[in-house]
């Protein structure tokens, strides 16, 4: 019982967005008006609830957290430790978070599929929406940058 | 430089009023007033196939409208209003949508030469949905401003902008948990008058951008981990934040590298974990003035070594406003709100920690939070203390504010309480009336609002005060008021209504319910009433179809229609209007049994039909009809059904239209002759040589 408003050709500008982007969340019922109709496309999802729609955001969300480098361990000094943000991807690796995209998730579905996904049941919706839905952050190269001191495993000897 | 308006509601419903619009110089012209209260700049006008936006209010029939581009639209003859309605339904969406080709075509607001303008407006619930604005060339000419509008003159039907504190019923961003309200990651941005709420991140977060102006928000709740701010002004320069209220956020108002030139200037920043926070400890960042700063941890903070620019004339009620120098700090202060356990943090007038202690900015901005202009020596704070200010707050709390009818009932019985208690003269009592009156234009116009605040002044009157006296001092001066005031017809008729409808509605005493149905009446006699005449007198209809709906005591009724009666002769008042006057009188009086006091209201029924016929009756003959009439139902003995049908036969004589004034006097005559069949030496040579006379009396 849920609409997602997604970016489409009319609303997508390079570097700023992608076709999918997903705008914002909505309740059934929900009515758009004509320039949200004409300029986004429209993921109609009877089947599922905003709570469960964003729960399939959630699955996908990494962690994000803030990394400092300490100067020198255990001395006093003036300067503030350098800092950075960074974000674990799904196997457990932490890169640095150059980019914070404009819109965290993309659902680039395709007419068919929005079409479909109107009268899906909520297995079949949920299917769909964890073929499709799509994470931003890792599509910029800047993202994929691992922080080794982040990710140096601990050895442990016999 | 054009200005483009796209507006964003929850809904993009219609709420046009309906009627014809037409077009001349970019000026449209409703026949229909357009009076949706949430109806304003940035809606989309449809008709005759045609697309324009709402741009700048003249008043509710004339509007500027410009195109998507912000120029103006043709000139178009009179066709019919397709709708009026929001163009978004979010911020997010509108946010994303304004560059598509339906609008600006373009992601440079430079290169279009636009002001990219986002008015928010409140329909039902809150904007749920994440905003970060992104992605457009801006400049110092072209910027995007996000705001609700609240000028009813010039923007909006009723003002979408709260009131200086957290409400219901304007636009509100509710921010979900760990998100951000607004992300602002764009130059040149204004986010004005918005009320931003959840247990998020961040409330409204500049980022590293420059010339980000914040002002005039509201900002709570945003304490999901220790680093949340209300505010978060990141590796900016030249951000300005300004008449914001933080509170209940883990940090109210965060700095991190602002530059010098981040103004940080009257602020209020109450009951967060922490106030103002220089948060990378290193270097001299902020440039804070005219702040408060209380009820936290530590209320400026800065961590390591580094320090705010400068903190001049800011206050708080622990020892940390002057850790950094700077004149005209306080500290340990003790500030008095308005409300401060209803988060509602106007000064009060007995404030003595912000009140007066304050630096001019007015380089920078003249007014408070609530719009109110900055006056004398300014305050420290959003709120500039304004005496008028309040009376506005209070009205605002029974309007907007709070819709439960205990705060109301509460502000207005100490409103009332305080004519009674202080002085019960009437002038007194004018006055503060006139003051409330006073403030109706201001927060709307709407005769809805007009509405409430009778009925809470009127509910007040069963229980502040019983004596006829106050009551009728009230009611006195609110129907001065309106003369003064020169509402619309419409606007009285609904004041009326309420007035009666009040009367219906709190269980008056008969007393109270004379003395303001008489004070109404004088008033209506005394006013000098012109072009409004009409109305007048369909709110003394209205009066009447209440009177008889809410008592079938005789007592009022006859009262009531007496004074009625004394207040006809004096209008030149067309026959339809004694017509429908008498109808709603008569009617009541059948429905009672009656009493003495008839009498009087038949010898004025006399006194009417005689101005219907427009017979030039002598007094001398007017009154002896009386005294037949008055025999007849008082020496007769006569049922009430007799009386009653005799009224109904007088009334359907005054309904008709084609009577003629020898069939009215006819039918008067045929009721004297029921007393004394004598009537030829007491009744003109004219009426009794009529032929119908002459064949009534000589059938009776």
């Amino acid at each position: 019982m849920a609409k997602l408003l997604l970016i489409n050709l009319a609303t997508y500008r390079p570097g700023v967005n992608n076709i999918g982007d997903v705008v914002g969340i909505f309740k059934d019922g929900h009515a758009f008006s004509p320039a949200e109709i004409a300029g986004f496309d429209i993921g109609d999802m009877p089947a599922l609830t905003e709570t469960e729609i964003h729960d399939e955001l959630i699955k996908i969300t990494p962690s994000q957290n803030t990394a400092y480098r300490l100067p020198e361990a255990k001395k006093w000094v003036f300067d503030r430790p350098e800092e950075k943000r960074v974000w674990q991807d799904q196997n457990g690796v932490w890169n640095e978070l150059a980019t914070t995209p404009k819109y965290p998730y993309c659902l680039p579905l395709k007419a068919t599929e929005i079409d479909s996904a109107k009268t899906a049941d909520k297995a079949t919706a949920i299917t769909l929406l964890q073929g499709k839905l799509e994470l931003n952050i890792p599509k910029f190269s800047e993202n994929l940058l691992a922080i080794d001191d982040l990710n140096s495993k601990v050895e442990i000897s016999g | 430089m054009a200005n483009v308006y796209y507006s964003v509601g929850q809904n993009s419903t219609d709420h046009s009023s309906g009627g014809n619009v037409s077009i001349t110089s970019g000026v449209a012209t409703f026949d229909t007033a357009q009076v949706a209260t949430n109806l304003g700049v940035g809606d989309r006008l449809t008709y005759g196939g045609h697309i324009g936006y709402l741009a700048v209010k003249t008043d509710t029939t004339h509007w500027t409208v410009v195109t998507a581009l912000g120029a103006a639209v043709g000139d178009h003859a009179s066709t019919t209003v397709d709708s009026i309605g929001h163009e978004y339904t979010s911020l997010s969406a509108a946010e994303a949508g304004a560059s598509d080709a339906n609008h600006i075509n373009n992601t440079s607001l430079v290169t279009a030469n636009v002001i990219l303008n986002i008015p928010c407006y409140y329909d039902s619930g809150d904007d749920t949905t994440v905003v970060t604005v992104s992605g457009y060339t801006t400049g110092v000419s072209n910027y995007i401003k996000i705001y609700t509008p609240n000028n009813t003159s010039t923007e909006v039907n009723q003002s979408q902008r709260h009131a200086g504190k957290t409400a219901t019923g304007v636009y509100r961003r509710q921010v979900g948990s760990y998100e951000q309200g607004i992300i602002n990651d764009q130059d040149y941005t204004v986010i004005q008058g918005l009320i931003v709420y959840g247990w998020g991140s961040h409330g409204i977060n500049t980022g590293s951008r420059d010339n980000v102006n914040v002002s005039y928000n509201i900002v709570y709740g945003f304490s999901a981990s220790g680093g949340c701010r209300g505010i978060h002004a990141g590796y900016s320069t030249n951000v300005k934040v300004y008449n914001n209220i933080v509170y209940s956020c883990s940090q109210g108002i965060g700095l991190d590298y602002s530059g010098t030139g981040s103004l940080v200037y009257n602020n209020t920043v109450v009951k967060n974990t922490y106030g103002f926070v220089q948060n990378y400890g290193v270097g001299s960042y902020g440039t804070l003035k005219n702040n408060i700063a209380s009820n936290t941890t530590s209320d400026y903070y800065v961590t390591g070594t580094g320090s705010f620019f400068s903190v001049t004339y800011c206050a708080s009620d622990d020892a940390t406003a002057d850790d950094w120098g700077g004149a005209g700090n306080r500290i340990d202060q003790t500030f008095t709100f308005v409300n401060y356990a209803g988060n509602d943090f106007h000064l009060a007038s007995s404030d003595a920690g912000a009140k007066d202690y304050g630096t001019d900015l007015s380089s920078i901005f003249t007014d408070d939070i609530d719009g109110e202009t900055r006056s004398g020596t300014w305050d420290i704070g959003a709120d500039e203390y304004v005496a008028a200010g309040e009376t506005r707050n209070l009205l605002a709390s029974i309007v907007g504010a709070s819709t439960t009818p205990d705060v109301a009932a509460t502000i207005a019985r100490a409103l009332l309480s305080n004519i009674g208690g202080v002085s019960s003269t009437p002038d007194i009592s004018s006055i503060i009336s006139r003051a409330l009156l006073a403030n109706i234009p201001g927060i709307s116009t709407t005769p809805n609002i007009s509405g409430v605040i009778s009925r809470e002044l009127l509910a007040n009157l069963a229980t502040v005060s019983t004596t006829p006296g106050i009551s009728a001092a009230i009611a006195h001066s609110l129907l001065a008021t309106i003369t003064s005031e020169s509402l619309t017809p419409n606007v009285l008729a609904t004041l009326s209504r309420s007035l009666l409808a009040n009367m219906q509605g709190i269980s008056l005493t008969p007393e109270i319910s004379i003395t303001i149905a008489r004070a109404l009446m004088a008033n209506i006699v005394a006013g000098s009433y012109t072009p409004d005449i009409t109305a007048t007198m369909e709110g003394i209809i209205s009066l009447i179809a209440n009177i008889s709906a809410i008592s079938t005591t005789p007592d009022i009724a006859a009262i009531t229609a007496r004074a009625l009666m004394v207040s006809i002769p004096a209008q030149s008042i067309t026959a339809n209007i004694i017509a429908s006057i008498t109808r709603n009188m008569l009617a009541n009086i059948t429905a009672t049994s009656m009493t003495p006091n008839i009498t009087a209201v038949i010898e004025n029924f006399i006194s009417l039909a005689a101005a219907i016929a427009g017979v030039t009756f002598t007094p001398d003959v007017v009154a002896s009809m009386a005294r037949s009439l008055s025999s007849l139902i008082v020496a007769q003995s006569l049922t009430p059904n007799i009386v009653a049908t005799t009224a109904r036969s007088l009334l359907a004589n005054i309904q008709g239209t084609t009577i003629t004034p020898d069939d009215l006097i006819v039918t008067l005559v045929i009721l004297g002759a029921m007393v004394d069949l004598n009537i030829e030496s007491k009744t003109p040579k004219r009426i009794i040589e009529s032929k119908k006379v002459k064949y009534l009396i000589h059938d009776a």
